[in-house]
């Protein structure tokens, strides 16, 4: 009852973002609107619902805060690929990395870029060119090698991650490295969770709550 | 259908007599620690209203370096950090321990709505000592 009062009042914000075309009479808004209202709760219980399946098959994971004590907050869930890396109990980077993903997770204050060029070279996270792939990267950056993980936003503080790469086997920005990769990642996104799109918001709030700091 | 959690990533561990620390469990706390510092340090930069540029004439750096320590703790030294809180607000870190494998469980480890779970390995307890880190302004004193 609770988790479907939190799904219409998230539809409901979700639907003032909405702009209806001033031509419509209040009845056919508000029809229209029911539908909207209908469609939104749908897909939004559907991609939990395509989660909690693609968990079942083995296929995802769910991150578990590695401290007792860590609120959990937001939540990332790996690939096997990204969760067979931070498997690596001999990598101090990996270790490392694990803690940077436990500050996401905690609800830690991280730095965000919207803009995929134009960012400070130390962000926490970044959106991707192009911004309509709505593609992500989570930037571990020191020590060296830096690691990129890539992955989409299921909703809003529901990061998949779903790739990762040593930043030095992806060569400059815009080469055709970082867009195989890319793809590689909306691939798997699709492979997951096809038909449902990767979650797609106005600003870093529709993506991240809490406490974030933009660069 | 029941979910999986990850079930053998990181295994954190408290230290035990004669047996070497996996590394992963150093990088964790390592990563933890840089990340606590920063919250706290860019919290106290938000909280004093200051620009960048502001600060970046306070310690006599570019701006474009200023903005790159505020981004990220990558490459911060317990003297960047003594350095960015003292320009900030005339602050200082105050040190003290806390034990964060004694601390008690959290309820929730994963999102209401993922159906049944798995232990996760990573809950297995120990006693390693973690750093709080608490900010005292001279302002304030």
């Amino acid at each position: 009852m609770l988790l479907t009062l939190e799904l219409i009042c998230l539809a409901s914000s979700k639907l003032s973002q909405i702009k209806t075309p001033t031509h419509f009479n209040s009845r056919e808004r508000y029809n229209r609107s029911n539908q909207t209202l209908t469609v939104l709760m749908l897909t939004y219980m559907s991609i939990r619902d395509e989660i909690n399946h693609r968990c079942g098959e083995g296929r995802l994971y769910s991150l578990e805060p590695a401290l007792p004590g860590i609120r959990l907050a937001r939540t990332i869930f790996v690939s096997e690929d990204v969760n067979n890396a931070l498997r690596r109990n001999d990598d101090i980077r990996f270790g490392m990395l694990r803690g940077q993903l436990d500050t996401f997770i905690g609800g830690g204050l991280i730095s965000v870029a919207e803009a995929p060029y134009d960012k400070d070279k130390t962000a926490y996270i970044a959106r991707l060119d192009p911004i309509s792939d709505e593609a992500w990267q989570i930037r571990s950056i020191d020590p060296k090698p830096a690691i990129r993980v890539f992955g989409h936003f299921a909703e809003t503080n529901v990061f998949v991650a779903l790739t990762w790469r040593y930043r030095k086997e992806l060569g400059g920005p815009g080469s055709k490295e970082w867009k195989d990769e890319i793809n590689l990642c909306k691939a798997k996104w699709r492979n997951l969770f096809h038909p449902y799109k990767p979650h797609r918001g106005n600003d870093v709030s529709d993506y991240i709550s809490g406490k974030y700091y933009l660069v | 259908m029941s979910a999986t959690t990850s079930p053998a990533n990181i295994i954190l561990s408290k230290p035990t007599k004669n047996e070497r620390i996996p590394p992963s469990n150093l990088g964790y706390f390592r990563a933890r620690n840089k990340n606590r510092v920063y919250e706290i340090v860019i919290t106290e930069f938000e909280n004093s209203g200051l620009t960048q540029a502001e600060l970046a004439i306070r310690l006599g750096k570019g701006r474009d370096r200023v903005c790159r320590l505020l981004g990220a703790p990558g490459n911060w030294t317990l003297d960047t950090v003594s350095d960015l809180l003292f320009a900030i607000s005339g602050a200082e870190l105050d040190y003290s321990i806390s034990k964060p494998f004694e601390t008690a469980q959290r309820n929730q480890r994963t999102p209401e709505w993922l159906t049944e779970h798995q232990p996760d390995v990573a809950e297995s307890p120990g006693t390693s000592g973690g750093l709080r880190v608490n900010v005292y302004s001279s302002e304030a004193a």
